[in-house]
């Protein structure tokens, strides 16, 4: 049965590619107002169950249902509208200013009339700390810029639920630190709900109120928990051995 | 023995290669069932190519059916030995001639590769009907943005190469008819041939060539971006996004550009003529007389066709791109040859139609 207090739910998802099923068998929920993170090694399927989420791959197997809908092809619409996506790159389009890029959601679905659009807009550039650079190119700006501007573009139409897939990932400690509290910080003034795909434990000790750990060679997921909890776990060696290698930096 | 490959004192890779050699012949020599030995002992001082070449002598060893020891005191290949015995002794399969599979695997490629091509063709048509109920979801901007990329900054190679092809043309039949004292009649020649036929398709490729490849690239390498993904999430359809804009704008762009060839190389024609002292007046009489209004419209016409397949074509080779920077160039090199091969077909199937019915 949904839990209306659930925004994701997966039951016994089988995650993958047609042809290829990376993970088994997963079942988990994501509260709303939650900050889930999805732990595991490279190559384990934590991205690909992100792109289930996000409606880019139909899941091979099992439900999954965003808000209380089934993810379908009929449904994939009515589901997107509210959810937002931070792409690894970030993704921005680059022939556009990070205005323009935060705009175009807007251009397409806001009822807003223009003038009102284009203030909005840079509002939410100015959550992100880069209201000043409203007229740059992304080929104009750094990294940890370019990620705080596709969060702001996946923010653009206030959806309940925003995935990022590896916020952290090339970027040094302190603009990464930024990003986790620019998290925290939207989640405690909007209540938004976060799906986070990280290798990142700081971040995940610092943020994530759950998080759940997928492990290759099992094809599955091998926990879910308070990551602060499954660190203090030593029933199951590879998840010691996946919190003991960051361990020193999580504490 | 003869069944034994003794290793020399320092085994370098010089010593490996030459080893190797004579392990060979050894191996060889040795029916299926046989001993062979691999003599370690003496080596002193080894590179990591002994720990290559005892992997590969027991792999073979192995493969061959051979009851493969080694004298190895010091351990320099006891790694490898390891591995071998880890591994057991599997015979190699034998490879069964395959003839069905490839032709199978490459006929299923096909097939879908085409029905992928037909979803592409489908959707284009869905969301052109979709923008021409609502006229504002037209990107205008973009259209604006890929026809300037297709026109103005496309006109000066595609005028280049329309009055070059008129004046090789020209000289060549002037020279021909010269003899029969006829060359006045290359003009008529030249204006059909350019109207009807050569001004269209020289500019499709040259559009195929400069913008149907930009669009396949810069597509593909949007796709490898994650912006494709983007899109899609933010629930744009990257057709109406991306592919609406780039094919309207080379439909629209093509008749122009044709004609500026075509222009361009009645010109050039009329500077051979000039040459051979057939005054302009002439020459331009002779073309007014021999182009009618419906050559020249068929020439558009078939010019803005060849746009339109070449937008097509460059913008589903970008959408089926691999999400790789190989996939960039493979998109660009599919755009042109696709684009070139349908401008090319169309031009075939167009002339059957118009003999069929006389036009």
């Amino acid at each position: 049965m949904a839990d209306p207090e659930n925004i994701v739910e997966c039951e016994d998802l089988s995650a993958g590619y047609p042809g290829r099923t990376v993970l088994e068998h997963v079942s988990f929920s994501v509260k709303r107002g939650e900050i889930f993170a999805l732990l595991g090694g490279s190559g384990c399927g934590k991205s690909t169950i992100m792109k289930h989420i996000a409606g880019l791959n139909p899941p091979v197997a099992g439900r999954l249902r965003v808000s209380g809908i089934e993810m379908n092809a009929a449904n994939r619409d009515r589901i997107l509208a509210g959810i937002g996506v931070m792409f690894q790159s970030g993704a921005l389009f680059g022939s556009m200013t990070l205005l323009e890029n935060v705009m175009l959601p807007l251009e397409e679905f806001s009822p807003l009339p223009p003038e009102l659009r284009t203030a909005c807009a840079l509002a939410k550039l100015e959550l992100v700390g880069l209201r000043e650079f409203a007229g740059f190119l992304p080929s104009a700006i750094s990294g940890g810029m370019k990620k705080r501007a596709a969060i702001a573009r996946a923010m653009a139409l206030d959806p309940g639920l925003i995935l990022l897939d590896e916020p952290s990932a090339g970027l040094d400690p302190v603009t990464s630190a930024a990003l986790d509290d620019l998290v925290l910080k939207l989640r405690e003034e909007r209540g938004t709900t976060f799906i986070i795909v990280t290798h990142e434990l700081p971040s995940v000790f610092k943020i994530a109120d759950r998080c759940a750990i997928f492990d290759r060679d099992r094809r599955g997921m091998a926990a879910c928990g308070v990551p602060a909890e499954l660190r203090e776990k030593r029933d199951d060696p590879f998840i010691e051995a996946y919190f003991n290698r960051g361990g020193t930096n999580g504490r | 023995m003869r069944n034994r490959i003794e290793l020399p004192s320092v085994f370098d890779d010089a010593a490996a290669a030459k080893a190797w050699r004579d392990a060979k012949r050894i191996l060889r020599g040795i029916r299926p069932g046989g001993a062979v030995v691999l003599d370690v002992s003496k080596v002193e001082k080894a590179s990591d190519a002994l720990d290559a070449f005892a992997t590969v002598f027991f792999s073979v060893a192995a493969s061959h059916g051979l009851d493969a020891k080694t004298v190895d005191p010091h351990g320099f290949a006891s790694a490898a030995e390891k591995r071998s015995a880890e591994r057991g002794f599997k015979p190699q399969p034998r490879r069964q001639p395959r003839l069905f599979e490839p032709t199978g695997r490459a006929m299923y490629n096909l097939c879908r590769s085409l029905a992928d091509a037909c979803g592409f063709l489908g959707e284009t048509v869905s969301r052109t009907f979709e923008v021409l109920r609502h006229p504002s979801r037209f990107r205008f901007r973009d259209f604006m943005a890929a026809f300037g990329q297709c026109g103005a900054d496309g006109l000066p190679v595609v005028l280049s190469t329309g009055f070059l092809l008129g004046l090789i043309l020209a000289f060549e039949s002037a020279a021909a008819m010269k003899m029969f004292g006829v060359e006045i009649y290359s003009a008529d020649l030249l204006s059909i041939a350019l109207f009807r036929e050569l001004g269209p398709l020289v500019t499709a490729i040259m559009l195929v060539g400069r913008s149907g490849s930009a669009f396949a690239a810069e597509i593909a390498a949007m796709k490898a971006n994650e912006e494709i993904d983007a899109l899609v999430t933010m629930r744009l359809p990257p057709v109406r996004f991306l592919v609406l804009p780039r094919i309207a704008a080379a439909t629209a762009v093509m008749p122009a550009l044709a004609a500026g060839a075509e222009l361009a190389g009645l010109l050039g024609g009329a500077i051979v003529l000039l040459a051979m002292d057939i005054p302009p007046s002439m020459y331009w009489e002779r073309v007014a007389d021999a182009v009618s209004p419906g050559d020249v419209a068929l020439g558009l016409a078939k010019a803005a066709l060849f746009g339109l397949l070449a937008g097509l074509v460059g913008c589903w080779s970008g959408l089926a791109a691999e999400k790789t920077a190989d996939g960039v160039g493979g998109a660009a090199t599919r755009a042109v040859v696709g684009g070139i091969t349908a401008a090319a077909v169309a031009d075939g199937v167009l002339a059957a139609i118009c003999w069929l019915y006389g036009i």
